[in-house]
Order: C-alpha cells, then structure tokens, then sequence
C-alpha cells in the first residue's frame, strides 16, 4: 500500500514539475506577445491617426495590451504633464522582462520627439523583434512541453516498475 | 495672484528646468508686463515686454532647449503636431502660442517639417475682459451688428480685443462663429474654451482659416464670423461670402492704419464689406482702440 502511494507521489511531483515549467514556457509567450501587440497599437496610433503618446497608451490599454506597462508610462506622463516622456518610457521599461528590456528602451529617445513615420519604423522594427523572441518561445514551449511530458510519463513509470 | 503674473507662471510651466528657474529669477513687475519669453540658440534667453527685450542672465539657450521646451508643449507628442509646426507654430494647453524657426524640409515646394530648431517665441496671451469696452457700442447697436476690422501693427493686441469683441458681442445674445485657426483666442482644450469667448459663440479649431469658416458658415448659421489675421486672398473671399449670407465679418490685420489695411491687395475686393474699423495703437500710458468708419479707397 505503501509502495503504491509512494509512486502515486512520484508521479505526480514529476508531472506536477512539468506542468509549472510548461506554464512558465506559456507565460512567457503570453507576455512577448503582449508587449508585441503594444507596440502595434502605438504604431498605428501614432501612425497614421497621429495620436499623441497618452492617446496612443490610452489605446493600448484599452486594448488590454501590455496594460501594466502602457499603464504605468501613461500615468507617468500625466503625473509630469506631459513633459518627459521619454523618462517615463525608460522607468516603466525597468519593470519589463529582461529580455525585451532593450529593445524597448531604444524606443525611448524616439517616441514624441521625431515624425510620426520615424517612430511607426521604430516600433515595427521593434515589434518585429519581440515578435521573433516570442516565436521562439513559442518553439521552446512546444519542445520542453513534449520534453516534460515524455520525461513526467517515463520518470512515473520508471518509479512505478522500481517501487512496486 | 495677479491674473497676468499666473499667465507669465503658466508659460514657464513649458520651459525646461533650468530656463525655467531663471525665468522665474525676474521680478513681479516684469512678470505682469511681459508678452513673450524669447529663446535664441547661442544668445541669452529673453522676456520681451512693451519696452522691450530684457536677456535673463546665466548661459546661453541650446538647441535641446528649444526641442525640450516643444516637447512639454506638445506634451511628449511633437508628431502630433506637425502639421502646426510646418507651418511655424505651435498652441500649447492654456492658449500659449510658441512660434518657431529652424530649417524647413521641403517636399514638392511646401515645407513639410521643420527641424533644427533655432529660436522659438513663446507667447503669453492674456485674457482681459475690458478690452472691447469702449468700442463695442457702435459696433453693436440698434439690434444689429456692424463688419469690423481691427487693425494694428504686429504685437499690438488684435487676437485680445478680437477675443473680448465676440464675448461681449456672443454675451449680448448674438451667434457668433470663431475660426481659431491657430487655437490661441479661445484656446480650447478638451472642448471646453479656456478663455471666455461668450455664451453664444462656436469655436472651430486647428484648421485652415477658408475652411473654417465655409464649414461654419454652412453647420452653425451664424449672426457674426469672427477671425484673426487675414493675410490670404482665399480667407478674404470666404469673408465675402459670409458677407453675402448677411453674417457679420470681425476680422483682423496687421497694418499701421485702416487707409494702410484697405490699400491691400489681398484685402482689395472686400474692403467694402467692413462697416467700422478699430485701429490700436501703442502708447507710453499703454494700449488704446479707437473705432471709426471703414476709409473707403477712392
């Protein structure tokens, strides 16, 4: 009785362990494929419908895009009445996910200060960027899926055939 | 606080920092006095008043000064303003008007953009609701309202009286329809004037002055058009127009006298439109209107 308890546990602490490293994997694409959303909707508020910057957030916010981010340059902005945005734009960026962190703060010198058509290739250019991270972490969330599923499966089994 | 100091505080809110507590460094008298704060590349900044121009001491102004201080005016959104900017100026929150130099882009013969920015003008428009006073009872009598041209030379305070002219006239019960091209009589923001334009007045914002006015001439049914300086032969003959439709025409231009405005080439075909002219003229003891019959050429 004991035994069979025991593999019940091992069973599900492997497929538990790789249930949490798969949701991670999804997390992580849900949150590139936030920021990539924002930087679209910027990008086309600010180009062609010449949005000003709280506008465009506004919008992005709305759209549930990276709200947290958009959120917080948006209150930023308001909160120094419109001067500084590129301040606001770089605090918010620390908040950001490591690996995003610099691409969006290259955006920060840009945004509000050159022509519209300037910051539209500027943020597509970025967008287009994090889109590639989160493909790949789509790749990588695909791949250790099935690798932590094969590995629940077998480790399960494995500790089954040893414990009975 | 004295109106005219909380105007010269406000046009510092646009300043970066550092301009910003020298500006503040000048004394109350000259805070209530001043029109403009004048910013050169490579020279000291300076608060222009009636007497003239006063440098304010310390370092002279950057190139990212000027860039930094359309920023906060434009509120972090500089594109959003370029079309204003192609045309040299820029209306901040609060009825401030910045105009601006620099090098222009140029695209099929228009200036499309300018860049490098080299001096700017920041000017501090006020408000004063006393100003049309003395005038508006012959413009406005026996139940009707007389074409008026104001006239003066740059700095005099046209876009002033103009403002106080349409409340008091808008205040007596007349419709009254601004064109305020360049957001600076009515400064709307968010759709609520932040000067008093009077009860009965529609304000059109941030488009061409021609069509401004066609458009309001068609959607609002207006007793009185109102609008600032005009330069162009295409916002003369929109006046004609109204004048056709029984509208009456308030309308500025810079010029030394009416004989001067009427002599205009731009102005030559609708000169007779105008019933009554206000001429302004800078004194020592400071502004004064006077009104008379429109010269008619001979």
């Amino acid at each position: 009785m004991m035994r069979a308890v025991g593999a019940a546990l091992v069973i599900l602490g492997s497929s538990g362990a790789g249930v949490a490293a798969f949701r991670a994997a999804a997390a992580r694409v849900r949150t590139l494929s936030s920021y990539a959303a924002m930087l679209g909707v910027l990008r086309r508020e600010i180009y062609p419908e010449l949005a000003t910057l709280e506008e465009a957030l506004s919008a992005a916010v709305r759209a549930d895009a990276s709200p947290d981010f958009a959120g917080s340059v948006l209150c930023g902005i308001r909160s120094r009445g419109g001067a500084d945005a590129s301040g606001c734009w770089l605090e918010a960026c620390s908040a950001a996910p490591q690996e995003i962190r610099g691409i969006l703060a290259e955006l920060a010198p840009l945004l509000g200060r050159c022509a519209a058509e300037e910051q539209s290739r500027a943020l597509e250019k970025a967008e287009l960027r994090i889109e590639r991270l989160r493909d790949a972490a789509e790749d990588e969330r695909r791949r250790s899926g099935r690798m932590y599923i094969t590995f629940g499966i077998c480790g399960g089994a494995a500790a089954v055939v040893m414990l009975l | 606080m004295d109106y005219f100091i909380s105007r010269y505080l406000g046009a510092c809110e646009l300043l970066p920092s550092k301009l910003r507590l020298r500006a503040l460094a000048v004394s109350e008298a000259m805070m209530a006095e001043a029109e403009e704060i004048r910013l050169r590349t490579g020279r000291a900044p300076a608060v222009a008043s009636a007497s003239g121009e006063h440098d304010l001491d310390g370092p002279p102004v950057t190139p990212d000064d000027i860039l930094d201080t359309l920023t906060r005016a434009a509120r972090g959104s500089l594109h959003t303003f370029a079309g204003e900017l192609a045309a040299g100026f820029l209306t901040a929150a609060g009825g401030y008007r910045l105009g601006v130099c620099g090098r222009a882009a140029m695209s099929g013969g228009e200036c499309v953009g300018l860049r490098e920015f080299s001096s700017l003008d920041l000017r501090i428009s006020k408000e004063v609701r006393s100003a049309a006073d003395g005038i508006s009872g012959e413009i406005c009598s026996g139940g009707r309202v007389r074409s008026t041209l104001i006239v003066s030379p740059p700095g005099g305070g046209k876009t002033t009286l103009l403002r106080d002219l349409v409340r008091t006239v808008s205040d007596l019960g007349f419709r009254v329809s601004l064109v305020d091209e360049r957001g600076e009589i009515a400064a709307c923001s968010g759709g609520v004037p932040g000067f008093d334009v009077g009860m009965r007045t529609d304000v059109l914002s941030g488009a061409p002055k021609a069509w401004s006015a066609l458009t309001l001439l068609r959607a609002m049914n207006p007793q009185v058009l109102a609008l600032d300086e005009i330069t162009d032969p295409a916002d003369a003959r929109v006046l004609l127009h109204a004048s056709g439709c029984g509208t009456a025409v308030f309308a500025t231009v810079h010029a030394a006298s009416p004989e001067e405005a009427a002599a205009r080439p731009a102005l030559a075909g609708v000169i007779h439109i105008f019933e009554k002219a206000v001429l302004i003229e800078r004194r020592e003891d400071g502004r004064r209107a006077s009104i008379s019959d429109m010269p008619r050429r001979t």
